[in-house]
C-alpha cells in the first residue's frame, strides 16, 4: 500500500518507488531505500513526517502516495 | 620553505555542524564568494597553526556525491579538481549511519581524509558508544577525531592530525566491494578508461562507478572527449545487462550496497542499545507541528519576526535617515553652489543613504533567519505551510519571504535564500514585490486622505493590500505553469533535530549576509541613484516660461515699498532698529506666529484642537495689543507683510523647481510616455512620479510635491492633498487607479539589484520589471474603465 495511507505511529518497510528518477535518488541519498524500515510520525494536510533511522524526513503528499510500503 | 600553505576542505551533511567548525577554525576571518558560474556559495577562511598557514574551504552541505543537486557536483569537483591537501569529513555523530553514507562516497574520491565525529556530546548524552579504532579500521585506517563544535572542542586535534609534510598525507585507500556483478562491470569499464583518465582528473574506479550509476555530469564530460563513443556504447551495454541481472536500477542497487556496508560498520563499531528512540526533538515536534497548535504557533512566530525586522528595525533606520539628512545639510553649507554640490548632496549622499537605511532591517532579518534555521524551526515552518503554499505553486518556506514583503521587497528577496530549489526562489522573488511594501504606504495614505472619506479609508487601504496578496498567489501559479512548465516536483526534506544555536554562529551568519548585501546591491543602487539624480536635474540650461529671478526681485521691491509706506513712514523712521519698542514687539509677534505654525503642523483646520490653538494665539496677540497701544497695528502690519513676502518667494521657488523637473530628462520621459498612461487616467505629471518611484517607492510623493510645486511634500501632507484635490485631472477613481498601479508596477531599484545579485543574471530583474509593469497596466486599465462604467469617474 502507499505510504500515504499508513497510520500515525505505525512502522512499515519501503517496497518501491513510482516516482521520477531525480527525486527517487534524492530520497535514496537521504536514507529512504527499498528494504528500509520507516515510521510515520505526523501528518499535516497530507504532508508526512517520517522517521528513517535517526533522520526525520518530511515528504509532501504527492511523494507519500508514490512510495509503496508493506 | 618554513611556511606551508595547507588547503583543507570541510565536507559533510547539512546540519552536521560543519559551519560551526569552520567558524571555530577560522575565527570568523573568512571570505564569502560564489563558485564560478553557479550561485552556490563558497566560503574560505584562514588559520595559522604550528607554523603552517591553513586555507579552509567550507563546501556546501550535501547528503551524497551523485549529480542530483548543484551542491553535490560543486563538492566533488572541488575535491577532485582543486585537490585540497586534506579533506575533513564532518559527521553528525548522533545520526552516524546516514552520515557515513556520504563518508563512503567521499573516500572513493581517493583524497587524504580525516573523520570528525562532531556533536559527540549529543551522541554521548543519548547513550551512543562508539569504538573509534574499529570505525577507522573499517574505513581504511583514516584518522578519527572527536569534536564538539558548539563548545569549540577538538579543533586543535583536527589540525594536528594533518601531517606537516605533503608526502605524509596519504590518499584514502578505502575500497568498497559492491559484489561480483558490479565489480566485474567496473573492471570492464575501467580498462577502457585508462587511456583517457588523465584528462578527467577523477580516479578511474570512481569514474567507472559513476558511469554505471548513469551520472549525467560525468557522462557529459566523457562525451566531450574525442573517441568517447566506444566507451559509452560498452557502458550502455553493461548497464542494460546489469539491470536484467539485478532486477532494479543500477544506481539504486549501488546505493543499497553502500547502505548495507554502512549498516555493517554501524553494527560493529557502535553500541546503540541504550539509545532512546523517542528524542527530545520528537517531543517538541509533537507540539510545534501539532495539527491544532502548529499553525497558530507558526503565525505568532511570524508576527514576532515581522515586528522584530520592521518595527524594531525602523528605529535605527530612522536614525540613519536623520544622520544622512544632517550630513547633507552640512555638505550643503560647506560646498559652494554648483553641479558638484548637487551631485554630492542629492546624488551621492541621497543614494548611499537610501542603501544604508536598510541595514538595520537587513541585519535583523538575517538574525531572525539565523535563529529560525539554527534552531531547526525553519524546516517545520515549511512542513506546516506546505499544503497551502503548494496549491499556488510555491514552497512551504516561501511564506516567510512573502510575509517580509509587506515590509520591504529587497529584504524579502534576500530571505528567499532559505529555499534550496532555484525555481522556487525565482518564483518567490518574482511575486514578493506584489506584497505591498511599507514604502508604498505613504503614497496610499496621501491619496486616500485627499480623495476618500475617512469612514471608508480603512477599507480602501485594505482592498489594495488584499489585491496584492491575491495577485501574488495568482502570478505564482502562472509562473509555475508557464516558466517552469511540468517541473512542479514533489519534494523531500530533512527536519534537523532542534538545537540551540551558538551566539557566535548566529552573529557570523548575520554579518556575512548583510555585508554581502552592502557590497553587491549597494554599488548598483548607488549607480542608479546617481543616474536618477542626473535625469531629474539635467539639462540645466532650460528656457523658463517665466522670468523667475525677475519675479523674485519684483516681490522684494514691492515689499520694501509697502514697508516704507505702511510702517516706517508712519513712525518717521528709516529702519526698524531705530524704534526699539517696535523691534521687540515685532519679534514677539513673529515668535507667536512661529509657535502656532509649529503646533498646528499636523492638524486639520476644521478640528477642535486647531480652533483652540487659534484662540490661544488670538489671546496672546490681544495681550500684546493692550500693552502696546498704537504701536501694535503697525507692528502687526509689518509681520503680515514679511509673511506675505516669504510665501510669495516660496511659491516662486517651487514653481521654478517644478518647471525644472518638468523640463528635465525625467520630465521629457514622463511626457513621452504620457500616451501610454492616458488610458489609465494618468497625465505626464503622474508619469514622472512613477518613473522616479522606481528608485524607491516613497520618492513618488516627493516628486509629486515638486511637480505640484509645494516644496517638501512629506512635511506638507495637507498641502499635498489639497493640491491634488484642486487638480481637475484627479478624482477618486484616478487616485484609486494610481494606487493600484503603484502597488503592482516595477519593483524599486534596491529590489531589482538584489534580484540581479541573487539570480546572477540581468534576465530576472528584466523579467520582473516588464511583467509587473505590464500587469500593472492591465489591472489598472480594468479598474479605471470598470470604475468609469460603474459611474465612479466623476
Amino acid at each position: 500500500m502507499p505510504l500515504a495511507l499508513v497510520e500515525i505511529g505505525k512502522k512499515c518497510i519501503v517496497k518501491s518507488f513510482a516516482c521520477s528518477c531525480d527525486i527517487r535518488m534524492r530520497m535514496v541519498n537521504m536514507g529512504l531505500i527499498p528494504g528500509r524500515s520507516v515510521e510515520v510520525m505526523n501528518r499535516m494536510n497530507g504532508a508526512l513526517l517520517v522517521r528513517v533511522g535517526e533522520s526525520r524526513l518530511m515528504l509532501d503528499c504527492c511523494l507519500a502516495t508514490q512510495i509503496q510500503v508493506y | 620553505m618554513s611556511k606551508n600553505k595547507v588547503t583543507v576542505a570541510l565536507v559533510g551533511n547539512p546540519n552536521s555542524g560543519k559551519t560551526t567548525i569552520f567558524n571555530n577554525l577560522t575565527g570568523g576571518r573568512q571570505h564569502v564568494g560564489n563558485y564560478p558560474g553557479v550561485t552556490v556559495e563558497k566560503k574560505e577562511g584562514y588559520r595559522h597553526f604550528k607554523g603552517n598557514d591553513f586555507v579552509i574551504v567550507d563546501l556546501p552541505g550535501t547528503y551524497s556525491l551523485t549529480a542530483y543537486s548543484l551542491e553535490e557536483v560543486v563538492t566533488r569537483n572541488f575535491i577532485v579538481n582543486d585537490k585540497p591537501d586534506m579533506v575533513i569529513d564532518v559527521l553528525d555523530t548522533s545520526n552516524l549511519e546516514r552520515n557515513l553514507y556520504l563518508t563512503v562516497q567521499l573516500l572513493e574520491l581517493e583524497r587524504p581524509t580525516i573523520l570528525a565525529l562532531n556533536m559527540i556530546d549529543v551522541a554521548d548524552a543519548s547513550g551512543l558508544k562508539i569504538d573509534d579504532t574499529k570505525l577507522a579500521d573499517y574505513l581504511g585506517g583514516i584518522p578519527v577525531v572527536r569534536t564538539n563544535g558548539v563548545h569549540n572542542k577538538g579543533m586543535e586535534a583536527l589540525l594536528g592530525n594533518i601531517p606537516q609534510s605533503s608526502g605524509k598525507r596519504e590518499n584514502s585507500k578505502f575500497r568498497l566491494n559492491y559484489g561480483i556483478e558490479i565489480e566485474s562491470a567496473i573492471q570492464k569499464i575501467e580498462s577502457l578508461l585508462i587511456p583517457i583518465y588523465k584528462k578527467l582528473q577523477f580516479p578511474t574506479r570512481w569514474l567507472a562507478l559513476k558511469l554505471l550509476e548513469n551520472d549525467t555530469n560525468i557522462i557529459g564530460s566523457i562525451k566531450a572527449l574525442s573517441n568517447a563513443d566506444p566507451i559509452m556504447s560498452v557502458c550502455n551495454e553493461v548497464r542494460t545487462e546489469l539491470v536484467d541481472k539485478l532486477g532494479e536500477d543500477v544506481e539504486v542497487f549501488i546505493a543499497g550496497q553502500r547502505y548495507q556496508f554502512v549498516g555493517k560498520v554501524y553494527q560493529h563499531a557502535v553500541d546503540s542499545r541504550s539509545v532512546n528512540t523517542v528524542t527530545i526533538s520528537d517531543k517538541i515536534d509533537k507540539i510545534l507541528t501539532n495539527r491544532l497548535f502548529g499553525l497558530p504557533i507558526f503565525f505568532v512566530l511570524m508576527w514576532l519576526v515581522f515586528n522584530l525586522v520592521f518595527t524594531l528595525g525602523n528605529v535605527p533606520a530612522d536614525w540613519i535617515d536623520i544622520g544622512f539628512g544632517i550630513l547633507g545639510k552640512y555638505l550643503d553649507s560647506i560646498i559652494s553652489d554648483g553641479p558638484l554640490k548637487s551631485l554630492l548632496v542629492d546624488g551621492v549622499v541621497g543614494g548611499v543613504g537610501s542603501v544604508l537605511v536598510f541595514i538595520p532591517n537587513i541585519l535583523l532579518l538575517f538574525l531572525a533567519i539565523a535563529i529560525l534555521e539554527g534552531t531547526g524551526y525553519m524546516a517545520r515552518a515549511a512542513f506546516i505551510m506546505d499544503r497551502v503554499m503548494s496549491r499556488f505553486g510555491l514552497h512551504g518556506k516561501s511564506f516567510i519571504p512573502l510575509l517580509l514583503g509587506f515590509g520591504c521587497s529587497a529584504t524579502a528577496m534576500m530571505g528567499t535564500r532559505t529555499l534550496e530549489n532555484p525555481r522556487d526562489r525565482i518564483i518567490t522573488m518574482l511575486v514578493t514585490p506584489l506584497m505591498s511594501c511599507s514604502a508604498k504606504l505613504p503614497v496610499y495614505t496621501i491619496l486616500i486622505a485627499a480623495f476618500f472619506d475617512e469612514k471608508i479609508a480603512g477599507n480602501v487601504l485594505f482592498s489594495i493590500y488584499f489585491l496584492g496578496i491575491i495577485l501574488s498567489l495568482i502570478m505564482a501559479r502562472i509562473f509555475r505553469s508557464v516558466l517552469f512548465e511540468g517541473q512542479s516536483e514533489p519534494f523531500v526534506m530533512e527536519l534537523p533535530p532542534y538545537r540551540i544555536p551558538t551566539l557566535k554562529s548566529v552573529l557570523i551568519h548575520m554579518w556575512e549576509r548583510s555585508t554581502l548585501y552592502l557590497k553587491k546591491a549597494g554599488t548598483i543602487i548607488l549607480a542608479a541613484a546617481i543616474l536618477m539624480w542626473f535625469l531629474t536635474t539635467y539639462p540645466k540650461d532650460i528656457e523658463y516660461s517665466k522670468n523667475y529671478d525677475g519675479l523674485l526681485v519684483q516681490a522684494e521691491a514691492n515689499y520694501t515699498e509697502q514697508v516704507n509706506e505702511q510702517v516706517l513712514s508712519k513712525l518717521q523712521i528709516e529702519d526698524i532698529g531705530q524704534n526699539e519698542n517696535l523691534a521687540v514687539l515685532i519679534d514677539n509677534l513673529q515668535k507667536i506666529e512661529e509657535n502656532f505654525a509649529e503646533e498646528t503642523k499636523e492638524l486639520d483646520e476644521d478640528t477642535p484642537e486647531y480652533a483652540k490653538l487659534e484662540e490661544e494665539k488670538a489671546e496672546k496677540n490681544q495681550q500684546l495689543e493692550s500693552q502696546n497701544g498704537e504701536l501694535y497695528p503697525i507692528a502687526s502690519k509689518y509681520v503680515e507683510l514679511t509673511q506675505k513676502l516669504e510665501d510669495e518667494k516660496g511659491k516662486i521657488e517651487n514653481e521654478k523647481s517644478g518647471e525644472n523637473l518638468a523640463k528635465s530628462y525625467a520630465g521629457q520621459i514622463g511626457k513621452a510616455i504620457e500616451p501610454a498612461i492616458i488610458p489609465l487616467g494618468f497625465d505626464w505629471r503622474i508619469g514622472i512620479s512613477l518613473i522616479s518611484g522606481v528608485t524607491a517607492k516613497e520618492v513618488i510623493i516627493s516628486t509629486m510635491g515638486t511637480i505640484y510645486s509645494i516644496g517638501d511634500a512629506t512635511e506638507n501632507a495637507h498641502s499635498m492633498a489639497k493640491a491634488l484635490k484642486s487638480d481637475e485631472h484627479m478624482n477618486p477613481l484616478v487616485a484609486y487607479a494610481l494606487m493600484v498601479f503603484v502597488l503592482i508596477y516595477s519593483p524599486c531599484l534596491a529590489a531589482l539589484a538584489v534580484l540581479k545579485r541573487e539570480t546572477g543574471s540581468w534576465k530576472w530583474p528584466a523579467v520582473s520589471m516588464v511583467y509587473s509593469t505590464t500587469l500593472a497596466w492591465i489591472v489598472t486599465f480594468i479598474v479605471y474603465h470598470g470604475g468609469k462604467l460603474l459611474g465612479f469617474g466623476n
